[in-house]
């Protein structure tokens, strides 16, 4: 019995991790920043490549999957200087800019690396409950999401750095008054959050590999997440994921993966047809 | 006194810290012609939104004919008979001066009575050569006269007017002030004003805005000569 | 102007061989698609991303009911009215609770994005549905032509799915610009360009916006039956992310604003997506993304639009060179 439901429990938390990661990266572009990016997926993906070949080239994971967020940072940061620095405020077309963007990138990736999947090894082992067993690395994982979306919340509300951005973010013509480099923080902003996605590819890919199409598999769950978590990008991120990955989690354990996400988005339209402002609307707080 | 066709009761509104709107109580009679005055930030505009359920107010309530529509959806308001020109002209600039009249008078009228009622309109605010014309090309002050003119077309009990005769020419500030006194024979009228000749030259009354709240609420010579509203209008602070 | 390019497009199979009235056809088809999604952007300012949820919707529908050995007609109608349903609830859900427009075109993404995976999991026996399997990842090959009604047991031929593509693709033109000169046109025309004022008028947007996702929505369902019916096959791709990509891209090429721009925007993509298709894999996405991104940084119009304009300013210089001369 404490088997099935320490499983359970397991296979939820899982569940709600994965939500949190992949949602990471767009909580700070799309949430903080208001750039729809339908790029996300592909960061995530270039994220999870450069680990897997990093990896494969002999560096050791744990070294190669910061070393992917890093380089992932400066692709976005690149797609910002090129781009999206000339649309802020034109929401739409960000959308319609950043999805060029994604199928660039996807088509470079498919022509230059192939189209065929990557896989990377990790020998972290299992521990085994019963007849259940468990891989160290995804429990590690889950530990890593929580962990992540802590730090994030504290670099937020607690450094300068965080409040710079705030700043910015809600008034970015009053923060020039103050002397910020508006430019710049919007650039490297848009960075962070493309290596915040870049590390989520990287941490994914020893459990899922990676294929230049992945993109398409994270970009739906991440924005439903992102928007029905409403305006506190992070508490929002939180609560949706964890509502999300229950759902997802349950769903999935007693039938299949797909009827999982299809209930998950069934619910999100749900939720948004009565909460169309997100779960966070009306509450007080900064992120 | 006939029973307001307009009240408002503690009606707020605070724009993240700032009071726009402060526990406003303001009635209005059937068939007056109301002027709004105050300095820049006053309210006005807020007041006028929360009346037409484009903010929604933080408290208090709003009457019309003694029905609540504090919460009712900006079509419902519109359906009510209130009709507003806002501060900034909002009108469809793609479309015609008279595709922008029809889309108004369309809703109240079927297609042959609508065609007349445009008509009628167009010949009111003396736009019928502007007819065709895109109201993108037109120029500012016959933006705001189509505007009205949209208002007009509806057949509203009650027109609320957002500085009707900013940016126009003397000519043109006369010609809408005479309009103003033709929409009032049918319809009861607010306008916000800031040009104290016209505000005389239309209304026997006048409320003051200040910070949110009403200063004085007065017939117009009165108001106009008040110490505490030149104080607020010269930038002193009136305490 | 409108009869000669009928007659012009009718007359074309009297010249060309059925390759080339195969590919026209396909693009007929699916500037249908490109019209159900400019009509909602163009006209009435919602960007839907999920047109290609309804496109695929109609597909499937078509083939699995006709497979089911009920007449092709009859299975086209159904084909036409899922879909319709669908985005009367879609839309009831996404449009009532007035959630944002950004909002609306990522969750229309989603949709579509979620129903491919659906579909593409429906591979192994348990997918059935009557006498027809699903096939998950593979799609369902064999589909029926439509039946030619005065002739028993005859389908429509390479030829007469020319025919019936054209003139579909040419009714639901006209029907379309005739919808925009109703009172419910002309709404959808004002939402476009200033949604409040609408409000303010007393018209209630969301009966409008439905109205019109539910129009779209209909009109990309045909659009996935004649692909079934042109193609004899349906599969999860008609759902995926390439193709809602894809559509949003022949509506800008063409430019938004018009009804006529798409379509010619749709037969150029398509035609040079085709081309380079059988150039190598992987460039094709390549194009079409490095396409997107320059549409949008420097022909906000759409390129016919900006190519007119530019020839106007070229004859307005002209006109002005001869008056000085
Ligand atoms: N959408 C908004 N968000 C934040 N603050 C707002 C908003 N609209 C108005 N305000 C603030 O509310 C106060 C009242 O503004 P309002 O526009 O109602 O004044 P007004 O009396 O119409 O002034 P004016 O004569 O300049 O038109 C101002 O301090 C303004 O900055
Ligand atoms: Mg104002």
């Amino acid at each position: 019995m404490f088997e099935v439901v320490a499983i359970y429990a397991y296979q939820i938390l899982f569940s709600i991790s994965i939500f949190i990661l992949i949602s990471l990266g767009l909580a700070v572009i799309f949430g903080m920043m208001k750039v729809i990016n339908l790029a996300h997926g592909e960061f995530i993906m270039l994220g999870a490549l450069f680990c897997a070949q990093l990896a494969g080239a002999g560096v050791p994971l744990f070294l190669s999957i910061p070393l992917a967020g890093l380089i992932v940072g400066l692709v976005g940061i690149v797609g910002e200087r090129l781009v999206i620095r000339y649309l802020y405020g034109r929401v739409l077309d960000t959308l319609l800019a950043t999805w060029g963007m994604s199928l660039l990138i996807v088509g470079a990736v498919t022509t230059f690396f192939g189209p065929q999947t990557a896989s990377t090894p990790q020998d972290l082992g299992n521990i085994s409950l019963g007849t259940f067993s468990i891989s160290v690395y995804s429990l590690l994982m889950i530990l890593l999401a929580f962990a992540l979306l802590a730090a994030l919340y504290l670099v937020w509300r607690m450094t300068r750095a965080g409040l710079i951005v705030r700043t910015t973010m809600q008034n970015a013509a009053m923060a020039q008054a103050l002397g910020i480099d508006t430019d710049r923080v919007f650039m490297l902003t848009f960075g962070f959050g493309a290596a915040l996605a870049g590390l989520t590819g990287a941490i994914l890919v020893p459990l899922f590999g990676a294929s230049p199409t992945m993109g398409a598999f994270y970009i739906a769950k991440a924005f439903v997440t992102v928007i029905a978590g409403g305006p506190l990008p992070l508490t929002g991120t939180l609560a949706a994921s964890s509502l999300f990955g229950m759902i997802d989690g349950a769903v999935a354990y007693l039938t299949t993966s797909v009827l999982g996400e299809i209930s998950v988005l069934f619910v999100a339209i749900l939720l948004l047809r009565f909460l169309p402002k997100g779960v966070t609307r009306g509450l007080k707080g900064r992120v | 006194m006939s029973a307001p066709i307009l009240e408002t009761r503690q009606l707020s509104k605070t724009f993240g810290g700032v009071k726009a709107i402060d526990r406003i109580d303001f009635s209005l009679a059937p068939g007056e012609l109301r002027c709004l005055i105050g300095p820049n930030g006053a309210g006005k505009s807020t007041f006028f939104k929360m009346l037409t359920g484009q903010h929604r107010p933080d408290g208090g309530q709003v009457l019309l004919n003694g029905q609540d529509i504090t919460a009712a959806a900006a079509h419902e308001i519109g359906r009510l008979g209130i009709g507003i020109k806002n501060q900034i002209p909002d009108v469809f600039d793609g479309l015609s001066v008279a595709e922008n009249l029809t889309l108004a008078a369309r809703f109240i009228l079927p297609k042959a009575a609508a065609a007349r009622k445009v008509a009628e309109v167009l010949a009111r605010v003396q736009l019928e050569p502007m007819a065709g014309r895109l109201v993108g090309e037109l120029a500012h002050g016959q933006r705001q006269w189509v505007e009205i003119a949209m208002v007009v077309a509806r057949e509203p009990i009650l027109v609320l007017l957002d500085e009707p005769s900013a940016g126009m020419s003397v000519e043109e500030t006369a010609r809408t002030a005479e309009l103003i006194r033709e929409i009032n024979r049918e319809a009861t009228v607010v306008a916000v004003e800031h040009n104290m000749q016209f505000i005389r030259s239309i209304a026997s009354r006048v409320t003051v805005f200040h910070r949110g709240r009403i200063l004085v609420e007065e017939n117009v010579d009165k108001a106009l000569s008040d110490r505490r509203v030149r104080d607020v209008y010269l930038g002193r602070s009136a305490a | 102007m409108a009869i000669l390019t009928t007659v012009g497009l009718m007359a074309v199979p009297s010249f060309y061989d059925f390759a080339v009235q195969y590919d026209i056809s396909k693009i007929f088809v699916l500037a249908l698609l490109a019209l159900s999604m400019s009509f909602l952007w163009g006209y009435v300012g919602i960007l839907s991303l999920g047109q290609t949820a309804m496109f695929g919707l109609g597909g499937y529908v078509y083939a699995i009911v006709a497979m089911n050995s009920v007449d092709t007609a009859t299975a086209a109608l159904i084909g036409i009215v899922c879909p319709t349903l669908f985005s009367a609830v879609l839309g009831y859900f996404l449009i009532w609770g007035r959630i944002g427009d950004i909002y609306f075109s990522v969750i229309t993404l989603a949709v579509t994005l979620i129903l491919e995976k659906a579909i593409r999991a429906t591979s192994g026996d348990r997918f059935v549905i009557g006498k027809v399997r699903l096939n998950g990842q593979n799609g369902i090959p064999g589909v029926p032509s439509l039946e030619i009604p005065w002739e028993a047991k005859a389908t429509l031929f390479i030829d007469g799915v020319y025919y019936l593509t054209a003139a579909v693709l040419i009714l639901v033109y006209v029907g379309l610009r005739l919808t925009l000169t109703t009172g419910f046109g002309q709404v959808l025309v004002g939402l476009r360009e200033n949604r409040r004022r609408v409000e303010l008028l007393g018209y209630d947007s969301r009966h409008y916006c439905l109205g019109a996702f539910v129009l779209a929505g209909a009109v990309a369902g045909l659009a996935g039956v004649l692909f079934a019916v042109w193609g004899n096959f349906v599969g999860p791709s008609l759902f995926d992310l390439d193709r809602a990509a894809q559509i949003v891209i022949w509506v800008i090429v063409g430019g938004r604003m018009t009804l006529a721009g798409p379509i010619l925007g749709t037969a150029l993509v398509v035609t040079l997506t085709t081309w380079l298709g059988t150039q190598g894999v992987g460039q094709v996405t390549l194009a079409l993304g490095a396409m997107l991104t320059l549409f949008v940084l420097l022909f906000k119009k759409g390129l016919l639009p900006t190519l007119s304009e530019l020839l106007s300013a070229v004859a307005r210089w002209a006109a002005s060179r001869r008056a000085a001369r």
